[in-house]
């Protein structure tokens, strides 16, 4: 297969279209650079989906649910940009990217120290406001006192303050590097990366730790041996003098009370300019020594005495220079969007990882530069491409090829379908219902009292409630045994720890699970059910039927299917089609949210 | 075709109609690389069924197994000879002969999320790898029979980062959680007030609507969908579910175990060894005395002593033990001398215990022992590794094998790690 070059593509794909003149629709033949640089390496341009598959696939990867019934009806192919704009405008997008990157970042609704859910909901507006995510990591990685002031700083909280547990996630989600084999020896093949390498990294972040007690609390014991011989006994001296001044001067009980008075309320980022790093000791290798800081891959930093190390730290990362800080996100926004990957893992860019199409990933870290690194613009650049609107593949496509390269190139000018994520799955139970709010139930049935959101603002984690609008609303981690736990919403204590595979509690949860089970009772029995609301306007079974289609599955219902439902409903199990058929609906419900196409995007 | 009311089908058999209209479907699982490549053979094949009680928090051994005479309880006479133990397991001391006792057991690992990841892998903690399995795991897959889907890998209690964890063998291998041994199954029988008639329908609907999709759309998980979706017809249909039923056993047998928490869980592990299931991990939480260390450990015992007596008894006498492992260990054991506020014990992995046995191991041995204040090992020391690869050979599982990971990398079962001496 003759591949043309990116350049002679372009001049021939131009060619065509001056050549055509009017009449195009130039919608489809798009001069997108996306579709000429995949198209010149694959010597294929795509078709398209369907109108309804792809606003289907458009709304669940942007804003984690399934269309609105209405937005099924209005949507043509003309106005997907404009359909894409108004998606990022959504609060929505801000609900669901926040839930992917607070997985991303380990988020915990719950952290002592820190107020209820104060990270995720920063994260949510940072989001929302297309903040520039090289500004996001630096208020992170910069982020000094309280907490609830500066909720960025929960960044250092979740690991503690530790230099080595930040160094390692650093490393992971903002470089793209798994280090952790070189906290305890060299890297196995990895020649540039070294025990020592991983200290010095690690030494960008010694000057951080985190307070939890009170107010003008010391350095932990451990973290004080890392002090050079003089400011270290410059410290030891502060400590004892407040000790003698202070301390010793109270009784046990009036020490209590200090405490009690001086008690933190929220933690807080404590910055030391003078604490560094010291390299440990081994039976196999000398230690002990300060460690310099030093860039992943061996350039030494300058840094001025007492400055902030990761002040220096954030400019090398974020720099222009640094591409590889923005293709590690490009790389991880484009696979949710497109289904494939530049290189995986997506935390682990290893010097011999293959990455596939590398001139596209050049364009695409040159547009996200020219977009100040604004995650939603990078999205929309994404979505409005043909390749993002690429036909299903197909079973029979897949058979067809034969050679990994074959399979490789069907993944790119197909697209594969997916299962949904939990997120997902919740949201879309909730719309494809026409509930305002879905109930999460335990197996024994327990339910609390109800509450209603206020309208316009953000959705955020609720610490008491049961009923919700939006999977943001449920405290993470997730409870074990929870409905979004049985989809694998992860325990946030790994980078990306939801699981995308399959399991059998999630077959039951949908089989025979409580949560759903009173969804379809509720579709079909509450008086504001809009689909009783449908039958007592067209006093017609069928069209609540079809209603049902198109809310959960987003299309109209096939031939064949109205023709069984027909057959179904007209057994001697229910009467006429002109009497609303409450088990009928709640059936059909069960099983379009049974089905594979239900919880599969494609 | 549709139901006919006339039929006397019974509801089980008739969604038992529907879970094999399902399997016909069938296509083989899309596994991962690892979840392939780790082939797990086994060179002895006594033990069906592993039981391990995991004694969460860190089990004061002088106090219990290794009692000494500074030790808050009275010590009493047990089946080892010559060997007297915590009168708060008295019961469990008549039973001891059918398992072997190791007292030398020890680790340099002293946090209690650190020292549980050593206890269920052999490895210390390590965050670049967070998808290592649990010794449950592997050892579920290693004994795994195939055939229609059933758990073999069950856990009880507590769970924390590694209990229950199938890790990179894929969810097929993580565990089957149950909260409570009186409810343990829930989300598995359709709701009382659909009537089969209308299940019918349903699943006919469902047929209809996944047709026309998995013919024309491609994916490797749709393929696991189908595998997933017969795999839980297959359990919701499964005669075997009979086994999580307490109530099939004798009133005076649940007497004998306890009606309580404790007692129903230990007698659900019993019934599930009886299913020679492959792995069954029990958490007995509580054990953290860092402060009422008497107290708190007189309450454990209260139910699991008689527990435990009725386990070991049972499994005993009906000959079960011969073809199941047990093992009851914990994180680490407790300072010896009493805590600064005169009542705990704080952590000490320096020495503590394990009690092994069954599967066709010898019984009534003591392996290793203590210093007069159990301090000191003095004999025959055995390392977390040395246990975690003990028991994989019990199985017949090689230690010193390799599995591969998510990433390609080696995982080696046990590295180094020594089969206590005499055990297998």
């Amino acid at each position: 297969m003759k591949v043309l070059s990116i350049q002679k593509y372009k001049k021939v794909s131009l060619t065509i279209l001056l050549i055509a003149g009017f009449g195009y629709n130039t919608r489809i033949f798009s001069a997108h650079e996306i579709d000429l640089i995949l198209e010149s390496q694959t010597g294929k341009s795509v078709e398209l989906a369907s109108p309804a598959v792809n606003l289907r696939r458009m709304s669940l990867l942007m804003r984690g649910t399934i269309p609105r019934l209405q937005e099924v009806q209005t949507y043509t192919p003309e106005k997907h940009a404009q359909f894409a704009a108004t998606f990022l405008r959504e609060r929505d997008t801000a609900h669901y990217w926040s839930e992917i990157l607070g997985s991303m970042l380990r988020d915990r609704s719950k952290m002592k120290g820190v107020p209820f859910a104060a990270f995720q909901k920063y994260l949510a507006e940072s989001i929302d406001q297309n903040k520039p995510y090289k500004q996001l990591v630096k208020e992170m990685l910069t982020a000094k006192g309280e907490v609830d002031k500066n909720p960025a700083g929960v960044f250092y909280v979740r690991d503690d303050g530790d230099p080595l547990q930040i160094a390692e996630y650093v490393g992971r989600v903002f470089y793209g590097r798994r280090m952790s084999c070189a906290r305890c020896h060299d890297h196995p093949y990895d020649k540039n990366f070294s025990r020592r390498d991983y200290y010095g990294l690690a030494a960008f972040f010694s000057q951080t730790w985190v307070q939890k007690n009170y107010t003008g609390e010391f350095l932990p014991r451990e973290r004080r041996e890392h002090f050079s011989t003089k400011d270290g006994k410059e410290y030891e001296a502060r400590v004892r003098e407040w000790n003698q001044n202070v301390r010793r001067k109270m009784n046990n009980k009036q020490w209590e009370k200090w405490r009690k008075q001086n008690a933190l309320s929220y933690a807080v980022v404590a910055y030391e300019p003078a604490l560094g790093l010291r390299f440990p000791y081994s039976d196999d290798a000398p230690g002990g020594d300060m460690v310099d800081p030093r860039f992943p891959y061996g350039e030494r930093p300058v840094i001025d005495e007492g400055e902030d190390r990761r002040m220096v730290f954030v400019r090398w990362l974020t720099s222009r220079k640094n591409d590889r800080f923005r293709k590690v996100i490009i790389n991880r926004i484009w696979t949710n969007l497109m289904g494939w990957s530049f290189f995986t893992p997506l935390d682990d860019w290893a010097p011999d990882s293959e990455v596939k199409y590398p001139e596209l990933l050049e364009h695409l870290d040159k547009k996200f530069v020219e977009q100040d690194t604004r995650l939603k613009d990078l999205m929309y650049y994404i979505v409005t491409s043909r390749s993002f609107q690429r036909r299903e593949m197909k079973s029979e496509d897949f058979e067809a090829v034969k050679t990994p390269e074959q399979k490789w190139e069907l993944t790119v000018t197909n697209f594969p379908a997916r299962r949904l994520n939990a997120y997902q799955v919740f949201n879309s139970l909730r719309r494809g219902s026409q509930s305002k709010t879905l109930r999460i139930l335990s197996a024994d049935g327990k339910e609390k009292e109800l509450k209603f959101n206020g309208e316009g603002n953000l959705l955020y984690p609720l610490e008491k409630e049961r009923e919700y609008e939006n999977s943001v609303q449920i405290p993470k981690p997730v409870r074990e045994h929870s409905f979004l736990s049985a989809f694998g919403a992860g325990q946030r204590q790994d980078v990306d720890d939801d699981e995308s595979s399959l399991s059998i509690d999630q077959i039951l949860e949908l089989l025979n699970g409580r949560t759903t089970n009173t969804l379809w009772r509720s579709m079909s029995h509450d008086k504001d059910s809009v689909f009783r609301k449908n039958f007592e306007r067209e006093k017609d079974m069928t069209d609540v039927y079809r209603l049902l289609y198109l809310s959960l599955l987003s299309r109209e219902p096939g031939k064949d299917e109205m023709d069984l439902l027909q057959e179904i409903s007209t057994s001697r199990l229910q009467a006429n089609e002109s009497k609303f058929n409450a088990e009928m609906l709640e059936d059909l419900a069960w099983s379009l949210a049974n089905s594979k196409e239900f919880n599969h995007v494609f | 075709m549709f139901f006919n009311e006339q039929d006397s089908l019974s509801r089980a058999s008739f969604l038992k109609k529907l879970a094999v209209a399902a399997s016909a479907s069938l296509v083989p699982g899309f596994l991962t690389a690892s979840e392939k490549e780790n082939n797990l053979s086994r060179t002895r094949k006594n033990v069906k069924s592993v039981i391990f009680l995991n004694m969460a928090g860190g089990m004061s051994h002088v106090d219990t197994f290794d009692w000494k005479k500074s030790s808050q309880f009275r010590g009493v006479r047990s089946s080892l000879k010559g060997l007297q133990i915590g009168e708060a397991f008295s019961r469990t001391a008549k039973e001891l002969h059918r398992l072997n006792l190791v007292r030398s057991v020890h680790s340099n690992i002293g946090d209690h999320d650190g020292a549980s990841a050593y206890l269920h892998t052999g490895h210390g903690r390590n965050n670049g790898f967070p998808d290592i399995p649990s010794f449950g795991g592997v050892i579920a897959k290693a004994l795994d029979k195939g055939g229609a889907y059933f758990p073999g890998h069950i856990t009880m209690g507590n769970k924390n980062r590694i209990i229950g964890k199938g890790g990179f063998l894929g969810n097929a291998y993580d565990s089957f959680h149950i909260n409570n041994a009186l409810q343990p199954l829930t989300n598995m029988k359709p709701p009382r007030n659909i009537s089969d008639a209308r299940l019918y329908r349903r699943e006919k609907l469902l047929q209809k609507i996944d047709m026309s999709f998995s013919e024309s759309i491609y994916s490797p998980e749709i393929k696991t969908w189908d595998k997933m979706h017969a795999s839980a017809l297959d359990f919701m249909n499964s005669e075997r579910l009979q086994v999580f039923d307490l109530a099939q056993e004798s009133k005076k047998n649940r007497e004998r175990y306890g009606e309580n928490r404790t007692g129903n869980a230990m007698l659900l592990v019993k019934r599930l060894a009886e299913a020679e299931i492959p792995f069954i991990e029990l958490s007995i939480g509580g054990w953290d005395t860092h402060n009422n260390n008497k107290q708190k450990i007189s309450e454990i015992a209260s139910t699991l002593d008689p527990a435990l007596a009725a386990l070991l008894g049972e499994l005993g006498s009906s000959g079960l033990l011969s073809q199941t492992l047990v093992v009851l260990s914990t994180e680490f054991g407790r300072t010896p001398h009493m805590a600064s506020n005169g009542d705990g014990r704080d952590h000490f992995p320096r020495a503590f215990t394990t009690l092994i046995g069954g599967g066709g191991l010898p019984a009534g041995a003591v392996i290793g022992s203590t210093d007069e204040k159990g301090e000191k090992i003095t004999a025959d020391p055995v390392s977390v590794t040395d246990q975690v690869a003990t028991i994989y050979a019990a199985c017949g599982i090689d230690p010193q094998g390799n599995l591969k990971n998510s990433f390609g990398r080696p995982y080696p079962l046990a590295p180094g790690g020594k089969i206590i001496k005499g055990m297998v």
